[in-house]
């Protein structure tokens, strides 16, 4: 089962995305915790989430300890650099949901990113930026291309405009 | 530029950083910017330094879609 | 007592989402807040009063009420 631990700073832009529910072409399962949740503030964004929870492509997924000894562990490390920006609770959170449960880490988080490039080991799990999503959704043929560079140049435009 | 990211490593990081805070200042609406109140105009200075959304919407205390919604009317690209 | 099947389940299910829909006081649902109208809905749909209430962003006994004044019964 492929699962996908989304955060808010990914939900923020692709949801204004006209083909977001592209994304479930992908994964099987995405998981949430109760902070995006909270956080979501546009109806284009709370529209979708709602679309996707009832429709069982999303699923809210509560914190237990695990979560929260994994956060507090990368909290540390990331406040033990000064190369890593700071990272917040709901970011965190959506790492540690990840490393639980085996799920890619979506996100477009600089501190996340960050902590991956500068501590592989700390945080296993792959990290997909929206680019890397719709680099996938090329690959499965879902948009079409002709070429990488044209996918490459149709993932620029997506995320610069909005508006394919 | 657009880059796979598992691909990534410091040294990309270090020359994302440049070229995207360079995109970022280049691309943005100055006029809109200079326009709005105090703390927003802060708030998205701030993003276009760093390009971190999060860490701007926490430090100036504005819900995160609403600075990303600024940011989008300010002409200023989302980038790493 | 016997377990359910899973066609009973889903019978139940179903039958929860109709009556839920029905009613509702869709009038007084349209007029409220976005979040609290997609809440709404969206526990008309799936009956997920936890998950609903973190929508809603309300504690779970505030949602309920919420969802008496809409009308919409617990199934």
């Amino acid at each position: 089962m492929k699962l996908a631990s989304l955060d808010t700073c990914f939900l923020i832009d692709w949801a204004l995305y006209r083909h977001r529910d592209y994304i479930t072409k992908i994964f099987d399962k995405i998981l949430v915790s109760e902070h995006v949740l909270r956080e979501i503030y546009s109806s284009k964004a709370l529209d979708f989430v709602t679309e996707l929870l009832s429709k069982g492509f999303m699923t809210l997924v509560p914190l237990t300890s695990q979560e929260e000894e994994i956060a507090r562990r990368l909290i540390t490390t990331a406040l033990s650099d000064p190369r890593i920006p700071e990272l917040h609770e709901t970011e965190v959170y959506a790492v540690a949901i990840a490393l639980t449960y085996n799920a890619i880490i979506v996100t477009e988080n600089k501190a996340v990113l960050w902590l991956k490039v500068y501590y592989p080991n700390e945080i296993p799990q792959p990290i997909w930026r929206s680019i890397d999503v719709l680099l996938e959704l090329v690959k499965r043929s879902v948009i079409k291309v002709n070429s990488v560079e044209e996918a490459l140049k149709v993932g620029r435009r997506v995320l610069y405009r909005h508006q394919t | 530029m657009a880059y796979p990211t598992e691909l990534l490593t410091p040294k990309d990081l270090e020359v994302l950083e440049e070229w995207g805070r360079r995109v970022r200042r280049e691309k943005a609406n100055w006029k809109f910017i200079n326009s709005l109140p105090d703390k927003f105009r802060k708030a998205l200075e701030y993003y276009i330094e760093t390009g971190d959304i999060r860490a701007a919407s926490v430090k100036f205390d504005i819900n995160i879609y609403l600075l990303n919604e600024l940011r989008i009317k300010a002409g200023i690209p989302s980038t790493i | 007592m016997n377990e359910l099947s899973v066609e009973e389940l889903k019978a139940i299910e179903e039958w929860g989402k109709k009556v839920r829909r029905e009613k509702a006081n869709w009038e007084f649902i349209r007029k409220l807040p976005s979040r609290l109208r997609k809440a709404l809905e969206y526990y008309i749909e799936t009956g997920d009063l936890y998950v609903a209430s973190r929508i809603a962003g309300l504690k779970i006994e505030e949602f309920n009420e919420l969802r008496i004044k809409a009308g919409v019964p617990s199934t």
